[in-house]
């Protein structure tokens, strides 16, 4: 095989037949699975991680199938059974509107798991690109990070309460001013990550390639700093389901009728004594959630690491 | 002769510092020719990396460096070329290869894509094509089973492997002149022993010129034909392999042959060494470099900077004491 390829013309193209392809198309696809389930036996090593991941898909099966797993509607009044408890009529017992909690609650997933997730994607591209930008250019790199250390220098939950009210206080503005919130903390990791990488021999390798400069920023710096982005990513998902709570809750979030997560606790603060449950249950889907999220983002760091196998 | 492929003349490369400029080379001179390996030896920090990264300019001339001079490739100035086609040369025209292969490969990347990427930036290969040429490249290079050590990553070969892949990296499209900045400083004697026969055969097949630069003479002795000896930035004797080894002229290049530990003679006495050490840039004697190192240096060469001048029709030397020799024999 090698003298083979020796005597063939080093400037020609190879003329390798069909069969080879095919031969290289199996490899690939067999080293490909051999490497995803070293990842994968590696990330189901760490029982936390697992039990993250099972918690995550639980809450995203439940935001989705909510119309088909509640006789209910979350915002349909019944004041004639107004905070009745828990039952097997209604499982989470009913509000201060007779609306049913246990609804209201899975509805409630899926506005806190669409802003989480909103946040987390839009803030880690975002931060990415603006931390990659950072790390070649010295003037955007001292515009950029003075923005973000102005942005850190606010308690994030304060700087959220006072966008929203000076936004219209929806679920578009929610998730638009906790990009903004979140976006330094990434651009600050992603930029402290793209510093270290350029300096590596391997991107003066590829500029001795003759690489442009987009090339090497986009296709050789983005991979090498994006998994401590997406780890990041999980906690800041975790997170802005914990301050648009906080933002419900205090009523400049996602406006009353609907059913988020803070709404719900808002609501049940008064008659905390004498209806427990419109608190705890909410309380609950929180706390598993965020715990879900971190537990997971740990996982991920391992799962992503390309030494791990 | 063959025709010069590289001619570079006056090379200074100056970097800018908080002290301000500081020369690291001074005025470099010298050609490489088609197919030959041209060796540049020298202690560390006597500027051989630095005139390799000047040759592809890939020291920031925004704010690190001021480069002048001429280099000459193809008949154009580098130097006065714009940084697009700078771009196009490197890589294509102009490969080089790294002392340390693993923080040379890009960790997530496999080794077969790091080659696809060379040959994709230069050449409009389809995927496929690439690929075949990759393994095609791999093969060449002598890593066994070149199919299956594409789609692996560069921390799952051995420190021989990874320096096999980056010289695949480096000739994927053939290029005219390889730069090997210390290729096998990082390697053990076995592998440095195979990585330099393929580096030689490669020379040999392909009808490149090589610059091996390193501070190991063994290694140019085997396998260089000509030698440039440096010594703070600049050029102090440059001649054949014979010339330089045989009958070395400059006092530097005669203490570094003598440092090298002989496998046989007296083993009771202690090594050789050239005494004190490399100054700072910012600390450059006035008159010739060598002086405050050398056994033979007089009041002349204190004060008065030697020429780098012809002794043969191969031999170069900038000193004092031999061209004065010369002077009186003729």
């Amino acid at each position: 095989m090698r003298d083979a390829v020796l005597k063939t013309d080093l400037h020609g193209s190879f003329s390798g037949g069909a069969e080879q392809q095919v031969d290289m198309e199996q490899l690939r696809k067999s080293l490909k699975k051999e490497q995803r389930q070293i990842r994968i036996r590696k990330f189901t090593k760490n029982k936390a991680s697992v039990f993250g991941l099972i918690v995550v898909c639980l809450m995203i099966v439940l935001a989705v199938g909510a119309p088909l797993i509640c006789r209910y509607d979350p915002l349909e009044l019944d004041t004639v059974n107004r905070l009745k408890g828990c039952s097997a009529e209604h499982w989470f017992g009913t509000d201060t509107m007779g609306r049913d909690v246990f609804a209201r609650v899975l509805y409630g997933a899926r506005i806190s798991l669409t802003v989480g997730f909103s946040v987390g994607i839009s803030a880690g591209v975002l931060g990415m690109i603006m931390g990659l930008y950072a790390s070649t250019n010295k003037i955007a790199d001292n515009i950029l990070m003075r923005i973000c250390d102005g942005l850190k220098a606010i308690p994030s939950t304060l700087l959220a309460i006072t966008m929203m009210t000076v936004l219209k206080a929806d679920i578009k503005n929610v998730i638009i001013s906790l990009i903004v919130v979140n976006v330094p903390s990434m651009a600050r990791i992603a930029r402290s990550q793209a510093i270290v990488v350029k300096e590596q021999t391997y991107m003066e390798a590829m500029r001795g390639l003759g690489a442009s400069r987009s090339r090497m920023l986009w296709k050789h710096m983005a991979p090498n700093i994006l998994s401590p982005v997406i780890v990041q990513v999980t906690f800041v998902f975790a997170s802005s389901i914990i301050t648009e709570a906080a933002l419900s809750f205090l009523g400049a979030g996602v406006p009353a009728p609907a059913p988020s997560w803070g709404n719900i606790l808002n609501e049940g603060k008064g008659v905390i004594y004498s209806a427990w449950w419109m608190v705890l249950f909410p309380g609950i889907f929180t706390v598993l959630t965020v715990l879900g999220l971190n537990l997971l983002g740990d996982g991920v760091r391992d799962f992503l690491d390309p030494m791990s196998s | 002769m063959k025709e010069k492929i590289l001619e570079v003349d006056g090379l200074c490369t100056q970097f800018r510092t908080e002290r301000g400029l500081l020369k690291a080379i001074d005025g470099v001179t010298f050609d490489v020719y088609r197919g030959e390996m041209l060796g540049i030896v020298g202690e560390s920090g006597c500027g051989k990396s630095v005139t390799s990264q000047s040759i592809l300019r890939l020291y920031d001339e925004k704010r690190l460096v001021k480069y002048s001079g001429e280099i000459r490739f193809e008949g154009k100035n580098l130097f006065e070329l714009p940084m697009k086609q700078m771009r196009q040369i490197r890589g294509e025209k102009i490969s080089m290869v790294f002392q340390d292969a693993l923080s040379s490969l890009n960790p997530v990347f496999t080794v077969g894509n790091q080659i696809v990427e060379s040959l994709r930036i230069h050449r409009k290969l389809s995927r496929k094509e690439a690929e075949e040429k990759a393994v095609e490249m791999l093969d060449m290079v002598g890593i066994p089973d070149p199919r299956r050590r594409f789609y692996q990553y560069p921390f799952e070969l051995s420190g021989g492997m990874r320096q096999r892949v980056m010289i695949a990296v480096a000739l994927a499209c053939s290029p005219r002149l390889l730069i090997a900045d210390e290729p096998t400083t990082a390697l053990d004697v076995t592998i440095q022993a195979q990585i330099m026969d393929l580096i030689v055969d490669m020379n040999r097949r392909m009808d490149m010129g090589v610059m091996l630069i390193t501070h190991d003479l063994a290694v140019v002795a085997e396998t260089c034909s000509r030698v440039i000896v440096m010594y703070l930035g600049q050029i102090v004797e440059e001649g054949s392999v014979d010339d330089i080894f045989d009958n070395p002229a400059h006092p530097y290049t005669r203490g570094l042959i003598e440092a090298v530990p002989k496998m046989d003679g007296d083993r009771s006495r202690r090594l050789h060494q050239i005494d004190g050490t490399v100054p700072l840039l910012s600390q450059i004697p006035s008159g010739c470099r060598f002086a405050p190192r050398c056994p033979y240096a007089s009041e002349r060469c204190r004060k008065e900077m030697p020429e780098l001048k012809t002794i043969s029709a191969t031999q170069k030397v900038r000193c004092h004491c031999v061209t004065e020799e010369q002077g009186k024999e003729a």
